[in-house]
């Protein structure tokens, strides 16, 4: 499992498009990944719906966890964070 | 019989009446047979609108909104809330319902994701609609003609308008909603505001006529309302009839037109669609390009009139309760100053490719000292010609200082209507309060005029109110010193100001001056021309 700290860059924080392309990925990909704002309160990226609940907003450092080897789980992250608008 | 309305376009059409429910309100209700019937429903009816909003993603420009939503109505999550309700009695439609109501509720309190919730309840209509067999995404057959009604239409459902459509009649709206714009920009004739559309039935022959603000229902081409014709009297019009530009399309269609000159540049479309900020270059070539398909003569550019109503992803504006009244316009100069200094150094650029003179303005400018930071701003950016736009009713009482710090003004009518009546341009119901002809706006643009000569200032008129060729004559019975219009409409609003002289328009000017309602206004106005 790989773990890394996304800054939100995009100006509208985490809206439907970008949630909508991190669950898509999680699905292609056949890879398990957890968003969250601190360890305690990870949540599992299945539905943009539930990821747009949680409100994240533009300059939170949200934590990702991919549950791949190093390489395809960094590809997947750097994705994510461009997804995000870095 | 004859419904009233509010006319868009002079030209009638004729056709049948093809209804367009783009309103479905069933109730909730428990299914009959089995949930696994229910279930098995679900999927197709839920794929069906997912792939209807891909279809639209890749034929719209802002395609990105429709793809989002293609991804949330497929969510899983949704999906097994979904099944469980059906589980619990509840039939497909119903059950997708509430589980989009509920799963959204967290979402509507917060300004940034409220627009997102409302979306997402629409898509679970439509849902619902397929698991019922109601078709709701508008399909219009070809080779017919058809007046289309509704209660209104969405951006997505005017982008689906054929050449079988020959008239447009809507029960909400006004002359600036966006079927009106569409409609009055593509000619359909169209009438808006209508409140009884109710008793127009499916197939029934019809007329619109909007130079009449009515529906006839049996009626035919004979019956339209003869329009004012202007026969051109003089070899020029008593004032300069300009376009109203967005991109390089409209550029080309105003040369065509007549226009003798760009009076509106607008350069939003530069910007839009573009997730990063475009460089200098990029909008030197984009702004270059409408330059050389624009008429000869006056060009005048309007920097970014954007706001959180029409929001930049790079402006970093935050979402508003009140757009129209928030940061927009001008105002973004505060919260980024580089920004209108890259535009005016684009425009610069693309005025010494281009060859043609280049003058700017500023929209939304309330204050004297804003008028006067642009001017200062434009004037060190080498523009000899700066001016603003008018359509705060703030700015009118100010004109008297801007004596030297700028050379013209124009009157945004739309927006100095909005602001003058208080009625939100797009409000649905609002419509009559945004007529050009309501004397309180009439009497606002001669003030605007008066104060404007005064300082020494020349007066432009770019917003709708310069598209209506009768209009225009009382304009420039008023002094305004030219106008600008759409470039469907330069035509005739050309040929009208070829009809009159400056005696005569002055005199036309005055009997609508007398009236005390927009309708008598017209109907005054109308009568003067006829008689003079």
């Amino acid at each position: 499992m790989i773990e890394r700290t996304i800054e939100i860059a995009d100006p509208i924080g985490m809206h439907a498009r970008p949630a909508g392309q991190i669950v898509k990925l999680a699905k292609e990909s056949g890879v398990k990944i957890l968003i969250g704002r601190d360890q305690g309160g990870m949540i599992e990226a299945k539905s943009p719906i539930m990821l747009l609940g949680k409100k994240f907003k533009t300059g939170e450092q949200l934590i990702f966890q991919v549950e791949a080897e190093a390489t395809q789980a960094n590809q997947i992250l750097d994705e994510i964070s461009e997804y995000l608008g870095n | 019989m004859d419904l009233k309305g509010i006319g868009i376009g002079e030209i009638a059409g004729e056709g049948e009446v093809f209804k367009v429910s783009t309103t479905f309100s069933p109730t909730e209700k428990n299914w009959e047979e089995s949930a696994d019937k229910e279930l098995s429903k679900l999927k197709p009816a839920i794929e069906k609108v997912a792939s209807d909003m891909e279809q639209l993603a890749q034929k719209e420009s802002d395609g990105e909104i429709f793809e989002a939503l293609s991804m949330l109505v497929s969510d899983e999550a949704l999906f097994d809330s979904a099944v469980e309700k059906i589980q619990e009695g509840l039939d497909a439609g119903s059950a997708f319902n509430r589980a989009t109501v509920e799963m959204t509720e967290v979402l509507k309190d917060d300004p940034d994701f409220a627009e997102r919730a409302n979306d997402m309840l629409d898509l679970a209509k439509r849902v619902w609609a397929q698991t019922e067999g109601v078709e709701l995404s508008l399909e219009i057959p070809e080779g017919k003609s058809l007046i289309l009604v509704a209660e209104d239409f969405a951006p997505a459902d005017t982008a689906r308008f054929n050449s079988s459509v020959k008239g447009v009649i809507t029960k909400n709206g006004g002359p600036t909603s966006h079927v009106a714009i569409l409609c009055r920009s593509k000619s359909i004739p169209a009438v808006v505001g209508v409140s009884e559309v109710d008793k127009l039935r499916p197939g029934e022959k019809v007329l619109v006529d909007p130079a009449g603000d009515r529906v006839v229902i049996g009626g035919a081409m004979a019956d339209a309302t003869v329009t004012m014709s202007y026969i051109p009297e003089h070899e020029l019009p008593i004032i300069p009839v300009y376009g109203n530009v967005g991109n390089q399309g409209d550029a080309s269609a105003a040369t065509s037109s007549g226009a003798s000159g760009v009076g509106l540049f607008r350069t939003e479309f530069a910007f839009l669609n573009q997730e990063n900020r475009p460089s200098v270059e990029d909008q030197a070539e984009s702004y270059t390009n409408v330059l050389n398909s624009s008429p000869e003569g006056e060009f005048i550019a309007r920097t970014l009139d954007a706001g959180s109503d029409k929001p930049l992803p790079f402006l970093g504006i935050e979402a508003e309760e009140n757009p129209a009244l928030g940061v927009r316009g001008f105002r973004i100069n505060d919260a980024d100053p580089e920004f209108m200094n890259e535009q005016l150094e684009a425009l610069k650029i693309a005025e010494q490719r281009s060859g043609k003179k280049v003058s700017v303005m500023a929209p939304m400018v309330a204050r004297f000292s804003e008028a006067k930071q642009f001017a200062e701003l434009a004037q060190s950016h080498g523009f000899e010609r700066v001016g603003i736009m008018v359509e705060t009713p703030s700015i009118i009482f100010q004109l008297k200082h801007l004596a030297g710090v700028i050379d013209f003004v124009s009157i945004g009518t739309n927006d100095l209507s909005q602001y003058l009546f208080a009625a939100d341009r797009l409000h649905p119901k609002l419509g009559t309060l945004l007529d050009v002809w309501q004397p309180g706006l009439l009497e606002a643009i001669k003030e605007t005029v008066r104060q404007a000569h005064r300082a020494g200032l020349k007066v432009g008129v770019c917003g709708e109110a310069g598209s209506d060729p009768l209009l225009a004559i009382v304009l420039a019975g008023l002094g305004v010193d030219s106008v600008s219009a759409s470039p469907s409409q330069v035509e005739s609003v050309l040929n009208a100001l070829r009809c009159v002289d400056a005696d005569q328009a002055k005199k036309i000017a005055e009997s609508a001056f007398s009236q005390n309602r927009a309708t008598y206004a017209r109907e005054a106005a109308k009568a003067a021309f006829l008689r003079r």
